[in-house]
C-alpha cells in the first residue's frame, strides 16, 4: 500500500517542486515506484520534465473536473526518467470556479488518486503556493504533509497559514492527515539569517524537522535546462547527495513506523 | 535616556508563538485520532522523540554556555581596557594649564640666554682689555731694553686694538637700537 504525500507551503519559491523532483528522483534509485501530480496551475513540474503544458493529451485538470477522466489515463513517463507523472495545464487555475458549486469538491482528488496507492510506493503531490480549493483537495487526499520551509523569516507565515487549514482538513475531511515532516530549504551558508532560521525551526517543530536540509546550489537551478531530476545530470553533486539524504531518512521513518 | 531596543531576532517572532500553538492542536489531534490506548511501540516512539529533545536542548545549552563564555571574555577584556582608561585619566593636562606651563618654561628660557649673552659680552670685554694691557707692558719692556721703535709699534697696535673695540662697541650700540 503506497503512500501519498503533498509538498505544501504557502509562498512561491521554497522548494516545493525542486524537492518533488528529486526526492521522487531519489526514492526510485532506491527501488520504489513514484508517482507525482502536479497540481499547480503553473505547471513548474511539468515544465521542468521537459513536458510542455500545452501539448499534453490529458492533465490533472481534466482529471478532477470530469468524472469520466480517471487518473490513470494522465499518467505520462518520460523514457530518460524512472518515475511516472501527471501533468498539469494552465486551464487547472479554472478549477476552482468549476469545482466551486459540486458537492464533495474536497474529495475529487482523494477518489481519483486513492485507487493508484495500490501501484506506486510513493505519491507526491506539488501544490500551488495557495490555499484554495486544490490545496484543500490535497491535503484530503494526502497520508502526510512535507512542508517545505525555506530558511528565511517571511517563510513562517506561510507555515502558520498551512497549519491553520491543515488543522481545520483534519477536523472536517481528512482526520488522518499526518505532518510527514518540515523541510529546510535553499539554507545560505554564508548568512547569518539561515542559521537563526533554522534554529528557530528546530526549536519549534521539534522532532517534526527532517534532520537533512537543503542547501542552497546553483545546480538545482539548472534543473530546469535540463530538464530531468539532479541525480541524472549532476549525480556526484551535493544537492543530489542532500535529496538522497532526504530518501534516506523517510524510508528510515516508514521503518521504524512499521 | 536611551530607549531599549527591542529585540528583533527571528526566535522572538509572533508568527513562532503562534505556530507553536497550531501545532500543539495538530499534535493533540493526532493523539486522539490514534488508537486510543497508547501500545508498547507508541511509548517507545514517545521516549525516542523525547530523547531527541533531550539532545537538541543539550546542544543548545552547551552552544548558549560557549556564547556565555565568549561574551564574559569580551566583558573582562572591556574591564581591563576601562580600568587602563581610568588610571591614565590624571596625567590628563588641560589645553589651557598647558600652555601657561609651556610660556612659563620659554620665559625661563629666554632670561637664560640673556643672562649667558650678557656675561658673554663681559668676557668678550674683559679679554680685550687684557689683550691691550699684554701689548703696552711688551710695549714697556723693550722700551726699558732699549729698543724704542720696537715698542713704538706695540704701542700703536694697542691704540689700534682700543679704537677697533671702541668702533665695534659704537656699532653694537647702534645695531641695539
Amino acid at each position: 500500500m503506497g503512500k501519498i504525500i503533498a509538498v505544501a507551503q504557502h509562498k512561491g519559491g521554497t522548494g516545493k517542486t525542486t524537492t518533488c523532483i528529486n526526492l521522487g528522483a531519489s526514492l526510485c534509485d532506491m527501488g520504489k515506484t513514484v508517482l507525482v501530480v502536479d497540481l499547480d496551475p503553473q505547471a513548474s513540474f511539468t515544465v521542468s520534465m521537459g513536458i510542455n503544458p500545452l501539448q499534453v493529451e490529458k492533465s490533472i485538470h481534466q482529471v478532477l473536473v470530469d468524472p469520466n477522466v480517471d487518473m490513470k489515463s494522465a499518467i505520462l513517463r518520460r523514457p530518460t526518467l524512472n518515475f511516472f507523472i501527471v501533468p498539469a495545464h494552465v486551464d487547472l487555475a479554472m478549477a476552482e470556479s468549476e469545482l466551486a458549486g459540486r458537492i464533495g469538491r474536497e474529495k475529487a482528488l482523494h477518489k481519483k488518486l486513492a485507487p493508484l496507492k495500490e501501484d506506486f510506493d510513493y505519491i507526491f503531490i506539488d501544490c500551488p503556493p495557495t490555499l484554495g480549493i486544490l490545496v484543500v483537495n490535497a491535503l484530503a487526499a494526502a497520508d502526510s504533509v512535507l512542508i517545505p520551509i525555506q530558511c528565511e523569516p517571511l517563510t513562517l507565515y506561510g507555515v502558520k497559514h498551512l497549519l491553520q487549514v491543515i488543522n481545520l482538513i483534519r477536523e472536517e475531511v481528512n482526520p488522518a492527515l499526518k505532518i510527514e515532516g518540515v523541510l529546510r530549504t535553499m539554507y545560505d551558508r554564508r548568512t547569518k539569517l539561515s542559521e537563526e532560521v533554522s534554529d528557530s525551526i528546530q526549536q519549534t517543530f521539534g522532532n517534526l524537522v527532517f534532520s537533512t536540509i537543503i542547501y542552497r546550489h546553483v545546480k538545482f537551478a539548472e534543473g530546469p535546462i535540463h530538464e530531468m531530476p539532479i541525480n541524472f545530470y549532476a549525480s556526484r553533486s551535493v544537492g543530489a547527495d542532500e535529496y538522497r539524504n532526504l530518501a534516506k531518512e523517510i524510508l528510515t521513518h516508514e521503518t521504524q513506523k512499521a | 535616556m536611551k530607549l531599549k531596543k527591542p529585540d528583533r531576532s527571528v526566535s522572538n517572532m509572533d508568527v513562532l508563538k503562534d505556530i507553536r500553538g497550531l501545532l500543539s492542536v495538530t499534535r493533540g489531534r493526532e493523539d486522539v485520532t490514534a488508537d486510543g490506548v497508547r501500545g508498547e511501540s507508541s511509548l517507545a516512539a514517545e521516549t525516542a522523540r523525547l530523547e531527541a529533545q533531550i539532545r537538541y536542548y543539550q546542544e543548545l545549552v552547551q552552544k548558549q554556555q560557549a556564547e556565555l563564555h565568549r561574551v564574559e571574555g569580551e566583558k573582562e577584556e572591556f574591564a581591563a581596557k576601562l580600568k587602563a582608561l581610568g588610571s591614565g585619566k590624571d596625567k590628563l593636562i588641560s589645553p589651557a594649564s598647558k600652555s601657561a606651563a609651556l610660556g612659563e618654561d620659554a620665559a625661563q628660557l629666554e632670561a637664560k640666554i640673556a643672562e649667558l649673552s650678557s656675561a658673554l659680552s663681559q668676557i668678550d670685554g674683559l679679554l680685550k682689555l687684557r689683550a691691550q694691557e699684554l701689548l703696552k707692558r711688551i710695549a714697556r719692556l723693550f722700551q726699558e731694553a732699549g729698543q724704542g721703535e720696537v715698542a713704538i709699534e706695540f704701542r700703536k697696535a694697542a691704540s689700534e686694538l682700543e679704537v677697533v673695540e671702541n668702533f665695534a662697541h659704537f656699532l653694537r650700540v647702534l645695531l641695539e637700537q
